[in-house]
């Protein structure tokens, strides 16, 4: 690890000042907040991130790590640890999407360390990006190429694929979060806003080094989710090679509104498979207003997946996540109303 | 805890190693205390195949706590290596500038931080 | 403003980063600010085991570092000091987290708890560590003070009441030894003998 200044902020304001060079996510910010530290500590030992500066968010947690529910929706503090969220009873209740997303991800020892604010943010687990002595890698040195589109990508983005970059997103958490249309909100120098989720992470664009669309100081201070009669009976699948801790190869959040076996609405995100969560409007549209059948959310899923791009090592994903949606959508179908296995 | 087998094989006994495991107190070999010691870390090659072609040290070696850096260069030795067990070619640590493999041990910094 | 670069942060110390970065108010002095240059150290104080301790570290020293190189309490291991295998595991305000990826720095004002702080002073074992020399949890013994630590956690959090459970929410402790079995009865016998908090 190099060494860095310190700093433990007082409060939200002072952090915003201090973190006034954070960036947008590029590698090479001087500055770095420090929460969890689960992705950063782990990211400065491997010589990834090297900030000059560590401003320390753990005392401003107090009145960001709120859980609260109420007939307009969940709204999340984003300094809530993940362990905190996955246990409450009314995102288990009311949001299982959500609850699961947490408890299949990580370790408990993770759970209890990152916030779920830091865990949208985190860095992909691209191999040759988390190796610095891999020379060509777009987002750690910029213009440098992509090691990954002709080496080993088994595990690497099938859609919204740029050729700059096809690292993917290893977050559970925001899968859910895109499906269910989350807000966000944000506290930077010049005062607070609110974004949709879907637009946090920028599209690569031939620049895999800028990752979101955060302006420099900002901190993500919660998250909103809308209430809906689709929120109940939702849940989240995990597909990978070990059966716990570990991320995924393919992963699905649904969320439906069912009318008998009719779809009156459906949410769907997809992860492993791309840059950023990943919500499929086209799967959602194929589904709604019909029957859910096999047959349908077959079609809906290969909507879902097209246009996707592989680059040799995983060849295998676009079959995996169709195969995942499917799986998600009729097990979810079985769910009843309130979310509980029929 | 009776055992079917331990008519044959003798009474289920508890490890002789097991308190002291349990405590922490059960020392490996980076728990052995030295006093003042210092750490060598090993720098690797990112290249599967080819040669040193130099070494450019004087930053590294002006970082505060290094005490040395070790290369081929200045390893010291000079003995020819082993010959391997099936009479055929062997290569050690440090030996010379060629490198046969990804991550192939090339210099180890000692410092004592 | 002149560019801000790393070189420029770590020759200038703290003081001139705290200037640099803190536009709105250029004079406000940084709160508890530790300043780590290269080869400088700052003094934190770390509870552990109930006890405090006055430390001169650097910023980039771990909890777990700090435990075994400062303090001399080895019991807590290095398996692979990124956060993956889990050895490393201590409580920290009651709860199970890594100390290979917790800076010490960060830590200051919390209750650590590690391996060595479980037993009674009289010497009688906490049920847990009982239980894995009753249940034979272990065989090389290195992830041992981690799967202990975080098995009492476990049950504290009522996630050992089934082996399914037991099996999931322990799976941030590997054990190369391939002793789960055994720590799954382990984790069994005690949780009737702990309370759950």
């Amino acid at each position: 690890m190099r060494p860095f200044a310190y700093e433990r902020a007082a409060d939200i304001g002072q952090a915003t000042r201090l973190g006034a060079l954070t960036g947008q996510g590029q590698i090479d910010a001087v500055v770095q907040f420090l929460a969890g530290g689960t992705s950063l500590i782990d990211l400065m030992k491997l010589d990834v991130l090297r900030p000059a500066y560590l401003v320390d968010l753990g005392p401003v947690k107090e009145g960001y790590d709120r859980i609260e529910s109420g007939p307009e929706g969940l709204k999340l503090g984003a300094f809530a640890k993940m362990a905190a969220v996955e246990r409450h009873p009314a995102v288990r209740a009311g949001y299982p999407v959500i609850a699961q997303s947490l408890q299949l991800a990580a370790s408990a020892q993770l759970r209890n360390m990152a916030t779920i604010g830091g865990n949208v943010l985190q860095k992909t687990r691209c191999p040759y990006y988390r190796d610095v002595s891999w020379q060509a890698c777009n987002k750690r040195r910029p213009g440098s190429g992509c090691t990954a589109i002709n080496a080993v990508n088994r595990n690497h983005a099938i859609l919204g694929v740029d050729e700059s970059c096809i690292s993917q997103s290893p977050s559970d958490f925001g899968v859910a979060l895109v499906a269910l249309e989350a807000t966000v909100e944000l506290s930077g120098p010049d005062g607070a806003r609110r974004i949709a989720f879907s637009t946090l992470h920028t599209p690569v664009g031939g620049q895999p080094h800028i990752e979101t669309t955060l302006r420099s100081g900002e901190i993500i201070t919660g998250f909103h989710i809308p209430a809906g009669p689709w929120t109940q009976r939702s849940l989240y699948l995990k597909i990978r090679d070990r059966a716990s801790y570990e991320f995924a190869l393919s992963s699905v959040a649904v969320a439906l509104d069912l009318e008998g076996d009719h779809v009156r609405q459906v949410r769907i995100g997809l992860g492993g498979m791309a840059y950023r969560p990943w919500r499929s409007q086209e799967a959602e549209a194929l589904l709604t207003g019909r029957p859910l059948t096999e047959e349908n959310a077959d079609a809906a899923a290969r909507a879902a997946l097209q246009g996707a791009k592989t680059h040799g090592g995983n060849g295998f994903k676009p079959e995996l996540a169709r195969r995942t949606l499917v799986r998600a959508l009729l097990q979810a179908k079985t769910l009843t109303p309130d979310g509980a296995e029929a | 805890m009776r055992d079917p087998l331990s008519d044959q094989l003798g009474p289920a006994t508890r490890r002789i190693d097991g308190a002291a495991k349990v405590t922490g107190t059960s020392r490996y070999p980076s728990d052995e205390p030295v006093p003042r010691p210092a750490y060598a870390y090993l720098v690797t090659s990112a290249i599967a195949r080819g040669r040193i072609q130099s070494f450019d040290l004087a930053e590294a070696r002006a970082v505060h706590g290094v005490l040395e850096i070790f290369t081929h260069e200045n390893i010291g030795g000079g003995d020819k290596p082993p010959i391997g067990p099936d009479g055929g070619p062997t290569t050690t640590t440090l030996e010379s500038d060629r490198i046969w493999h990804d991550g192939q041990i090339i210099a180890i910094v000692v410092a004592d931080l | 403003m002149p560019t801000l670069t790393r070189r420029a942060v770590i020759v200038g110390g703290a003081a001139f980063a705290g200037v640099a970065l803190d536009r709105a108010k250029a004079s406000e002095p940084p709160v508890n600010a530790v300043a780590s240059t290269s080869g400088g150290n700052s003094s934190v104080r770390l509870v552990v085991n109930g006890k405090s301790h006055s430390l001169m570290l650097d910023g980039r020293t771990t909890v777990l570092d700090a435990l075994r190189e400062l303090l001399h309490l080895t019991g807590s291991k290095k398996g692979c000091d990124q956060g993956q295998c889990g050895a490393c595991t201590v409580h920290i305000d009651g709860e199970r987290v890594l100390s290979c990826l917790t800076l010490a720095v960060a830590a200051q004002g919390k209750r650590i708890d590690t391996i060595e702080g479980l037993a009674r002073p009289d010497g009688t074992l906490h049920p847990m560590q009982q239980a894995f020399i009753d249940q034979d949890g272990f065989q090389c013994g290195y992830c041992t003070p981690g799967q202990i630590m975080s098995a009492i956690a476990c049950v504290h959090e009522g996630h050992a009441d089934s082996d399914s459970d037991i099996r999931e929410y322990m799976s941030g402790n590997l054990c190369r030894c391939a002793a789960y079995p055994k720590i799954v009865a382990a984790i069994k016998q005690a949780r009737g003998q702990m309370e759950k908090v």
